[in-house]
């Protein structure tokens, strides 16, 4: 894996590279890349045209980490003089903390947590400061607000960042109910006092909800990365793993972290340590599921050949799709929210299609 | 074509071309036939199918779609339409992905060592006077492109066939007879589009870079009394900051560039109606 | 010359961060570009002066007016303070200042 053997690259040929950077990009990872190459010291060897494209993902990465800085601190303007704890998530939170996982990273959201009771208020100061809600079509509005753990993103309009506002890390019908309390009762501060973030265990397990069971799958051998990152950036520390499962374990969230270490071990050599992956083995599936998950994850984690997609791979994203909205609705409203987007997806290309009737678009 | 696909160099960049499209193939052979063709194995910065896509619209109504590494970013054309829709794609994968320059959305047109850049405005008739000024012996750089890098200001030559709009073309036409004009592709949503093939001298020099020296922002207007006066630099500045592809993405750097772009450039308006004179005004501006 | 008395409000200003604003001199104009923000500003020479006064350290609008008000009329003096106060509160707007904390 590229990824984790930097010298070998330097010994690829031509056809590797070509194929390298393309996959790399469609998987989030070209800025990433870059800097495992950088680091080790050996982009001048590298082919012109690999040391091009690693340019212009660094301009990329740059500019979208400005972004997000500057985002955040327009939002600590706007607070000023209030009290809100606020707890970065996220690729912001990695950013400020300076961890790992910001290596090379491009981000287009900022990621905030805030106490449910601070929630409106904390919105209607944004709002009122000129962020505008961003346009979302009004059955996914009222699916975010009353379903989801999000209000529906905020925009301001000289600025292209989004920021999506939590208030707990699972929607509110899932089944998993983790405590948003004791997240932010155990959050650490950062150098800029008004700034916090996850405490080490929490950030794992967010990462680790985040990735199998929000149901954006698609491409998240990015998210696969990271925490491989947390892992080894955390897991030096003396008791970190029997926290973290025991963490997991008193906010029912072990069965995440259980598919978390599988897989960043199998893909990633994350090198989880035994004792803590027997511990999380208490919430395996059984091992039919377990069956279907390894090749389910396979089938979507890992990259395709840009030209060759295999069709299993949509039939398996559309399946973990389903499983994640399964987890998060009640089977019923699960079978209307799936029918409308149904819906609404062959309107919009009834729609396209008047408009390459009419005259090319 | 089908299989490997071509592998195209304009200007700087390598280009993979897929297509099983044969009239499309044909055009590519009209307007790319001149090109360097790249040895494969090849690192390519830019993978494009450029095919039909299934389903119905295989028979009614045919279309083509344009892909970069398998997204399609727009929506298809009529088959038809195969060869502008490629033109423009790659236009707008260049736009998307090249930040290793500062791109400015300009013309770039090369006499005596020096680059002359047309900046440019919905209505300024850049592509037309690029143009002519490219049949009047100016080297092509690019007439969507002016690509600059970064460590030295220099401008990088991208030669592309040149498309021409609706009136354009005739004017055009009626100009020169020295251009080799291709086939005119009606109900685009620009309207009427023909291609300029690229002079073989462009294509020839493509790997010779030059420093800018003049900025123009041109104006075509019908009837306009030629009219060509300086404009002030730090509103030259602007303009072209605002007028660039990465201005904003390329942040500190970006405004370097631009900054030493203009301040090593001589800057005018040009108001004109009449080519010949537009013409004759930028040769004297630039053989004194 | 009076020092303000503690009685009279005066807000002290300051720039973001240290190193982040980069100017170029276009005669009587100034870009700037601000690497927090990403913005690109072009400004007017009143503009850029109390900018870099305040760049130096962190200040009111009394002190960088007395620093830059070249007149010896003591009302004007005043009313060049306020339009400095006026410009801060601008740039405020725009990113590039704020008031301290007291």
């Amino acid at each position: 894996m590229a990824l984790r053997e930097p010298a070998r690259m330097l010994a690829f040929g031509l056809d590797e590279w070509d194929l390298l950077l393309r996959i790399a990009r469609q998987t989030r990872l070209l800025g990433r890349l870059a800097v495992i190459m950088d680091e080790a010291g050996e982009v001048e060897q590298l082919p012109a045209s690999v040391q091009q494209q690693f340019t212009a993902a660094r301009v990329f990465v740059t500019h979208y980490q400005r972004a997000a800085c500057w985002e955040i601190n327009r939002i600590l303007a706007a607070l000023e003089g209030s009290d809100v704890p606020l707890v970065l998530l996220k690729g912001s939170a990695y950013i400020l903390a300076g961890l790992p996982p910001s290596r090379g990273r491009l981000l287009s959201d900022v990621d905030l947590l805030v106490p449910r009771e601070l929630l409106d208020s904390f919105e209607r100061t944004l709002l009122a400061h000129g962020w505008a809600a961003v346009k979302l079509e009004e059955y996914d509005q009222r699916y975010y607000r009353t379903w989801m753990h999000e209000l529906p993103p905020l925009r301001h309009p000289q600025r292209l960042i989004e920021v999506d506002i939590h208030h707990t890390i699972t929607p509110l019908t899932s089944r998993l109910r983790p405590d948003p309390e004791k997240l932010l009762a155990d959050s650490v501060s950062l150098a800029d006092g008004r700034l916090r973030i996850l405490q080490p265990v929490d950030m794992v397990l967010h990462s680790a909800v985040h990735l199998f069971h929000d149901g954006e799958l698609a491409n998240s051998l990015r998210d696969l990365v990271d925490l491989t990152d947390l892992f080894q950036h955390f897991g030096k520390h003396a008791g970190f793993w029997e926290k973290l499962v025991e963490r997991a374990r008193s906010q029912e969230l072990l069965r995440p972290l259980f598919y978390t270490m599988r897989y960043t071990n199998r893909f990633l050599a994350a090198d989880i340590p035994v004792s803590a992956m027997s511990a999380a083995g208490d919430a395996a599936p059984t091992a039919p599921v377990l069956r279907i998950m390894d090749n389910l994850i396979a089938a979507v984690m890992l990259p395709e050949h840009p030209d060759f997609p295999r069709r299993r791979r949509v039939v398996a994203q559309w399946l973990l799709y389903v499983r994640s909205h399964w987890l998060r609705m009640p089977p019923g409203k699960l079978l209307l929210h799936l029918a409308r987007k149904q819906i609404m997806r062959w309107k919009h290309r009834q729609a396209t299609a008047g408009a390459v009737l009419h005259g090319n678009r | 074509m089908a299989d490997r696909g071509l592998l195209l160099q304009t200007g700087p960049f390598t280009v993979r071309v897929h297509s099983n499209i044969n009239g499309f193939i044909r055009l590519m052979q009209q307007f790319y036939g001149q090109f360097p063709v790249v040895e494969a194995p090849a690192i390519a910065d830019f993978h494009v199918r450029v095919t039909r896509p299934g389903g119905i619209r295989r028979w009614w109504r045919p279309q083509v779609q344009f892909l970069l590494d398998g997204q399609s970013p727009f929506q298809p054309f009529q088959l038809s339409h195969a060869f502008p829709l490629f033109e423009w794609g790659l236009n707008w994968s260049i736009a998307m992905r090249a930040h290793q320059y500062l791109m400015l959305h300009s013309a770039a047109v090369e006499r005596g060592g020096k680059v002359l850049l047309l900046p440019a405005w919905p209505g300024c008739g850049k592509s037309t006077l690029c143009a002519a000024l490219v049949s009047r012996g100016w080297r092509l750089f690019s007439d969507e492109f002016g690509l600059v890098r970064v460590d030295d200001g220099q401008l990088v030559p991208l030669p592309r066939p040149t498309p021409l709009k609706n009136k354009s073309i005739d004017v055009i036409r009626e100009f020169t007879a020295d251009v080799e004009i291709g086939p005119a592709f009606h109900g685009t949503r620009k309207g009427t589009v023909a291609h300029l093939r690229t002079p073989d001298a462009s294509v020839v020099q493509a790997h010779i870079a030059a420093p800018p020296g003049w900025l123009v922002f041109p104006r075509y207007r019908v009837n306009a009394p030629l009219q060509m006066k300086p404009i002030a630099r730090p509103q030259a500045f602007l303009k072209l900051a605002n007028n660039s592809f990465n201005y904003r993405l390329l942040g500190l750097q970006g405004f370097r560039v631009v900054t030493r772009l203009v301040r090593n450039c001589d800057c005018y308006t040009l108001s004109y109606s009449d080519l010949d004179e537009a013409i004759d005004m930028l040769n004297r501006l630039v053989d004194t | 010359m009076e020092v303000p008395q503690q009685a009279k409000s005066t807000t002290g200003w300051k720039i973001l961060e240290e190193g982040v604003l980069h100017w170029e001199r276009w005669g009587q104009q100034y870009a700037l570009y601000d690497s927090l923000s990403g913005e690109t500003h072009l400004l007017p020479e009143f503009s850029a002066r109390v900018l870099q006064q305040l760049s130096v350290h962190p200040r009111t609008a009394e002190a960088i007016a007395m620093a830059l008000y070249e007149g010896s009329d003591e009302n004007s003096e005043r009313e060049y303070a306020e339009h400095v106060s006026q410009l801060l509160v601008q740039l405020q707007a725009a990113g590039l200042t704020e008031k301290i904390q007291s």
